[in-house]
């Protein structure tokens, strides 16, 4: 036996109280002078051998009482030689830990990872198996040193007959958990382990109860601080603060039973949970358990392990009230050291005491049982999507569905309430349970209440009426849950109903839950326009693309019609439709990307409507409607075309630039003659100068420019404009685009020297063309999805059709954050790249030859490309153009999604063993429970104290405060 | 002693007389009857006429009817000496938590106002102390002479209250009864915590004598009740050697019951001796003491 347990020491000294309070009494004397000595004198003659008898006894009880609290409550572990027949059979039990099986759900996959840790870190070289229930291995779970059964919910039949042949062994099997396993696998588990059924077995001892706390102080070398020795006092503080949650971690429900090799854990006392795993405590216990459970005969067989409710902890308990009664009956007693006055608080003092006593000896001896009404929690949704139809065009709603369904089920529910008790929980408020006392009551209650909550989430509710009813009622005795709602989960993040379970499970609740699937089952018809993206600045007289997502519940087969109305901001406005389409909705939840070109007339301020044409057959149309607001400007986009020699690709864009009327284009032709800048009003006579004058252009194009050619001053300017604008600060000059055209001429060199930004690729990485020059231009996907290369507006532009290209670049790696939109045929060599440098957005097309595309093919796509590259580049960011979502308040967020998810509510209720079911069901509330279920036998008291130092210290405060009122005491 | 706390006593006994059951000597005529026969008006005997008896006290009825002379004889009536002894060892210096008044200065109110009723009638009136020394005074008579017996008692209390192991009443009683000759009434004021064998032995002795006696035992309420609870270390009043460690509680039955036996036996001898015996707690009014309120 061994009595080193820091409680223990610590509490050893209280002992002394008594004699301390006594030799105190006896410091502490008043002094009296007295004339009657002689009478005194007399008197004291016959009654000084009983005092001081008595002060002996006194101080004997009162110390024996203290030490028998002290050690009932601390526990400390005993050792007993091995002479039972149990301990040598123990012999056979295996002397070296090799493999271990895991059974886990698939929940539980951490489990054979923090196993495997927990091993590993006490030194075993162990191989750890793990497996679902279905696909272990038999041979290997019959052959592993331990099989762990760790939160599985379902047993076969299989496994817990060899479950109960390694118990019949004595060979080691852990249960984690059992309290989540399901009905009939528990029962199953039980049958197999017959005292845990509460039918003790004739062959098998039966289980005892170990205490975690007991189990770690008893091991020698638990040192949780580093491996240092640490003196008794400071392990408790280290303990307390290694462990997140002490009071849950060493909580009576944190027990251990063990009998003949198969030892049941309860969930607090397993190192998958996080306050566990991130304490020291679970390698030291798990260290334990193996040294316990698995010692080879050797290190073990002399000893059998025997802490917690023994024999022994009965006798101090019953000792202890011994010694109470029998200080009662000194007390009692004439005459007494107290006065009339002060024997009223002496009797309120030892009741007191007596009580606590009468607890711990009841509770630690006795296992008292409760019996209990099982209780079944209702949380009821109260959301605004309650006040929908209960179906389309029905006039009740479905919290009057509801009502009516309780209604149905009034006698029902007083049936229940004989043998149960019923509480309800409300959606939005789900920390306030009440009780149900009458089933027409509730009704009524129902009827008159309001259904405005903004937002619902079953199955936030369920967590949180469940740990709100657990803090009323004891939770063992939750019987099952009922959700009455749609199902409709909005504006809540998506919870794990796995988890919300398993949490249930794992803090000792593992109901059946049952839903009443309301609202009606098929989506909601309504149609809804969002994500509506249009510029806030467009370009009068041309096309600006104005985008939208059309989203149709429920509308499937059918047409629905869009219109574009445009409204100018003028003195008499007048709506115009613009645009319109018809979309056939084809599924029952369709989602599609749509838009519209818009052409505002003149400059101005525009206002753009888009509305789905009103049906009769939808539900909402208050989201119908979209509208934003937009200015016209009627600007051109300012180009620099700089072209290093006239070649064709020069001359047909600048001809196509000059000719269309959105750009404004300034001409720069390296090595021109004076009379080209005459006779073309769009050249400069130079290159810009200074990078304040090429700020003035929203777009730079080259076409293969010499770069040498530029002056000092020209390249300094280039060079500062790539700079400043390069950089991803926002800039007075707004957004900026270079597009380039390369050949196989071109010097990179010399490019990368002005800014190495601007190219695609690293020097290097481009050669010259090699083989067949011809290529064709393959749109790549990227490219697929980039609006402004859809070339045909009705059908997939197929791009082989055009004609062949010159030589084109051979660039071998792109960096990184280039976007490649166009390759060629034969060696997916790029042939479009776009890349953003700061608010420089940079196009380069490696080949000067895309004019041959106007050959065969006509200058129809040879322009589009042009004129969209140039637009695209310069058009703002998408930072600019904000996605707003639609801020109409008249539609809750609640009535988006209206459709009622019974298929949520079901795969809620299915691992429990519940079911979901309609209204109109003919399943009423009686077959989901059963109205004569019998009284929860709970087995542990709702509040163990027995064994709790709180009231160990309240036990010895009621004593040493009467003790010290007796000796202490001052007129 | 203060002068307040006997006015307000004597106020509460107007017409109350001290008297002596016995037949006392005196030297004065005066209102209590003498041992010897005189001029008063209480008719006592006749006797034969004597040579020399005055012609006026021959009662000349019955000289007709015998034919004899007969002298008509009365009753002496004599004042009263009234002999104080007051019990002034330490022990008596004992004052209980709830008493105003030390047994000793109670005695000696009780002693003076019973001075002040026998100057009030014209006997005489002394006191004697035993404490450390057996003090004893000369006769004080006549109203006028009150306040100087008060002093002279006062006075003892100084000098006289002091611890001392042979001081007991027993032997002070033996003392001052050589001195106390003349018969008369001896007021005894004391604890009476001696031995009960030696108080009866004095007693008797002044029984003897032909003294009438009254015995006041003056006691403070805590030695009748004990009331104490603390562990308490009792220290004898009249030997510092002497003491007690005890827990009250335990013995305050034992101690009761020695009490009780001791004030019985008290009680005993007195009325075996015909003396009147009063029981005189200290928190009990004199008037009720003086009129009979005590315990008897």
């Amino acid at each position: 036996m061994t009595l080193l347990q820091p409680w223990i020491l610590l509490t050893l000294p209280l002992a002394l109280a008594p004699l301390v309070l006594y030799w105190l009494r006896r410091r502490w004397t008043e002094r009296r002078t007295w004339a009657a000595m002689d009478i005194l004198l007399q008197a004291y003659k016959t009654v000084e051998p009983k005092q001081k008898q008595s002060d002996v006894v006194q101080l004997i009880l009162q110390t024996a009482l203290i030490l028998l609290a002290v050690v009932l409550v601390a526990q400390p572990v005993f050792y007993v030689p091995q002479q039972t027949e149990v301990s040598n059979s123990q012999t056979d039990a295996p002397a070296e830990l090799h493999s271990v099986y895991l059974v886990v759900d698939d929940a539980s996959t951490n489990a054979s990872a923090y196993f495997k840790a927990g091993f590993e870190q006490i030194g075993k070289d162990v191989r750890v198996d793990a497996s679902t229930p279905d696909a272990a291995n038999p041979t290997s779970v019959q052959n592993a040193d331990v099989l762990i059964l760790h939160g599985v919910r379902r047993v076969p039949q299989w496994l817990a007959k060899v479950v109960e042949n390694r118990g019949t062994d004595r060979r080691p099997v852990w249960i984690f958990a059992p309290h989540c396993l399901n009905d009939s696998s528990r029962q199953l588990l039980q049958d197999v382990l017959p005292p845990l059924a509460g039918e003790p077995s004739k062959t098998a001892r039966p289980y005892e109860t170990l205490n975690p706390r007991s189990l770690l102080w008893q091991t020698p070398d638990f040192e949780p601080l580093a491996g240092k020795p640490v003196p008794f006092p400071s392990l408790i503080n280290s303990v307390y603060e290694s462990t997140d949650d002490w009071s849950a971690a060493f909580s009576d429900s944190s027990t251990i039973l063990s009998r003949n090799g198969v030892w049941v854990f309860s969930s607090a006392v397993d190192g998958t949970q996080s306050a566990w795993s991130m304490s020291d405590l679970w390698v030291p216990l798990l260290d334990r358990v193996v040294t316990v459970s698995i010692s080879a005969p050797s290190t073990s067989s002399t000893i059998e392990y025997k802490p917690g409710t023994t024999w022994l902890s009965r006798v101090l308990a019953i000792a202890g009230l011994v010694i109470l009664v029998t200080l009662f009956w000194r007390f009692g007693r004439k005459p007494s050291r107290y006065s009339q006055r002060e024997r009223r608080w002496g009797w309120i003092c030892f009741i007191a005491a007596g009580a606590i006593l009468c607890v711990m000896a009841i509770q630690a001896t006795f296992k008292p049982v409760v019996w209990v009404k099982p209780s079944i929690l209702f949380l009821v949704d109260d959301s605004q999507s309650m006040n929908l139809p209960q179906q389309p065009g029905d006039a009740l709603t479905r919290n009057q569905a509801m009502v009516e369904w309780v209604d149905k089920n009034t006698d029902a529910l007083e049936k229940l309430l004989q043998n149960y008790r019923l509480f309800e929980s409300a959606f939005s408020s789900p920390d306030a349970v009440t009780e149900i006392t009458n089933a027409t009551d509730w009704k009524s209650a129902l009827e008159k209440r309001s259904a405005d909550a903004p937002t619902s989430d079953p199955k936030g509710a369920l967590a949180h009426g469940v740990e709100t009813l657990s803090s009323q009622i004891d939770r063992q005795t939750l019987s099952a849950e009922f959700i009455l709602s749609d199902g409709a989960a909005v504006g809540q993040p998506a919870t794990d109903s796995e988890q919300i379970l398993d949490n249930q499970r794992q803090s000792g609740v593992n109901p059946r839950v049952f839903a009443l699937a309301l609202g009606q089952d098929k989506p909601i018809p309504n149609a809804a326009i969002e994500n509506v993206k249009l510029d806030s600045v467009l370009f009068a007289g041309h096309e600006n693309e104005l985008e939208f997502q059309l989203r149709a519940d429920g509308l499937q087969g059918k047409k629905v019609s869009i219109e574009l109305i445009q409204r100018i901001e003028r003195r008499f406005p007048k709506p115009k439709v613009v645009g319109s389409m018809e979309i056939k909705i084809p599924s029952p939840h369709f989602v599609a990307d749509l838009s519209f070109k818009v052409v505002p007339p003149e400059p101005g301020e525009y206002e753009y409507k888009l509305q789905i044409v009103n049906r009769d057959d939808e539900f909402i149309q208050a989201d119908n409607a979209v509208t934003r607001q937009a200015e016209a400007e009627e600007r051109q986009i300012r180009v620099l075309l700089v072209s290093g020699s006239p070649n064709w690709e020069f001359r047909y864009l600048r001809n196509l630039l000059a000719r269309t009327g959105i750009v404004k284009l300034s001409v720069v032709l390296q090595n021109a003659s004076k009379e080209y800048v005459k006779e073309d009003s769009c050249a400069l006579e130079s290159f810009p100068t200074s990078a304040e004058s090429l700020n003035e252009f929203d777009a730079l194009i080259f076409i293969n420019p010499v770069l040498d050619w530029l002056s000092a001053q020209q390249r300094d300017a280039l060079t500062d404009f790539l700079r400043i604008n390069g950089q991803n600060a926002v800039t007075d000059s707004g957004r900026k685009a270079v597009i380039c055209f390369w050949n196989a001429q071109t010097d990179f060199a010399s490019v990368a020297a002005l800014d190495g930004r601007w190219l695609p690729f690293d020097v290097s990485a481009a050669s010259a063309p090699s083989g067949k020059i011809r290529n064709a231009a393959v749109i790549t996907p990227l490219g697929q999805t980039t609006a402004w290369l859809q070339m045909s507006s009705k059908d997939k532009f197929d791009w082989s059709t055009l004609p062949p290209l010159g030589t084109v670049v051979s660039v071998k790696q792109l960096k990184a954050n280039v976007q490649t939109l166009l390759t060629t045929a034969d060696d997916a060599s790029p042939l479009l790249t776009v890349h953003d440098v700061g608010n420089v957005r940079v196009a380069t097309v490696l080949t000067d030859s895309l004019w041959r595309w106007r050959q065969g093919a006509g200058e129809a796509i040879y322009n589009q490309f042009q004129i969209n590259l140039v637009r695209a580049m310069v058009k703002p960011s998408a930072d600019s153009r904000v996605e707003k979502p639609v801020e109409d308040a008249a539609v809750p967020e609640e009535w988006r999604n209206t459709s009622a998810d019974s298929v949520a509510l079901s795969e809620l209720c299915k691992p429990t063993g519940g079911f979901a079911f309609r209204p109109a069901d003919s399943q009423s509330i009686l077959d989901a429970v059963r109205p004569d279920a019998p009284r929860v036998r709970v087995v542990r008291p709702p509040v163990a104290i027995w064994n709790q130092f709180w009231l160990l210290a309240l036990l010895l405060a009621v004593l040493l405060f009467d003790w010290s009122r007796l000796y202490l005491k001052k007129e | 002693m203060d002068q307040t706390l006997y006015n307000s006593t004597l106020a509460q006994l107007s017409g109350l007389k001290l008297r002596s059951r016995r037949v006392v000597e005196g030297l004065l005529v005066g209102e209590h009857r003498g041992a010897g026969q005189g001029l008063a008006v209480e008719f006592a005997q006749l006797r034969p006429y004597s040579p020399g008896d005055e012609l006026r006290r021959v009662d000349w009825k019955v000289y007709a009817r015998t034919d004899k002379l007969h002298v008509r004889q009365y009753e002496e009536d004599v004042d009263l000496c009234v002999y104080i002894l007051l019990d002034a060892s330490a022990g008596m210096g004992y004052k209980g938590s709830a008493s105003p008044l030390s047994k000793f200065e109670y005695a000696q109110i009780l002693s003076g106002v019973n001075a002040y009723l026998a100057l009030r009638q014209n006997d005489s009136a002394c006191w004697a102390a035993s404490g450390k020394d057996v003090d004893v005074s000369a006769p004080f008579r006549g109203l006028n002479q009150w306040t100087t017996f008060l002093d002279s008692l006062d006075e003892t209390s100084v000098t006289n209250l002091l611890p001392n192991g042979n001081a007991s009443i027993s032997a002070a009683l033996s003392h001052v009864l050589t001195r106390w000759q003349r018969k008369g009434l001896v007021l005894v004021f004391s604890d009476f915590f001696d031995a009960p064998e030696l108080v009866a032995s004095a007693l008797k002795r002044l029984r003897a004598m032909g003294h009438d006696c009254r015995v006041y035992q003056v006691l403070d309420r805590d030695e009748l009740t004990f009331p104490f609870n603390n562990r308490t270390c009792f220290v004898d009043l009249e030997s510092d050697a002497r003491g007690l460690d005890a827990e009250p509680l335990q013995i305050k039955a034992a101690y009761l019951e020695a009490l009780e036996r001791h004030l019985s036996a008290i009680r005993s001898i007195c009325s075996a001796l015909e003396i009147k015996y009063r029981l005189a707690p200290t928190d009990v009014s004199i008037e009720q003491i003086l009129r009979g309120g005590g315990t008897q």
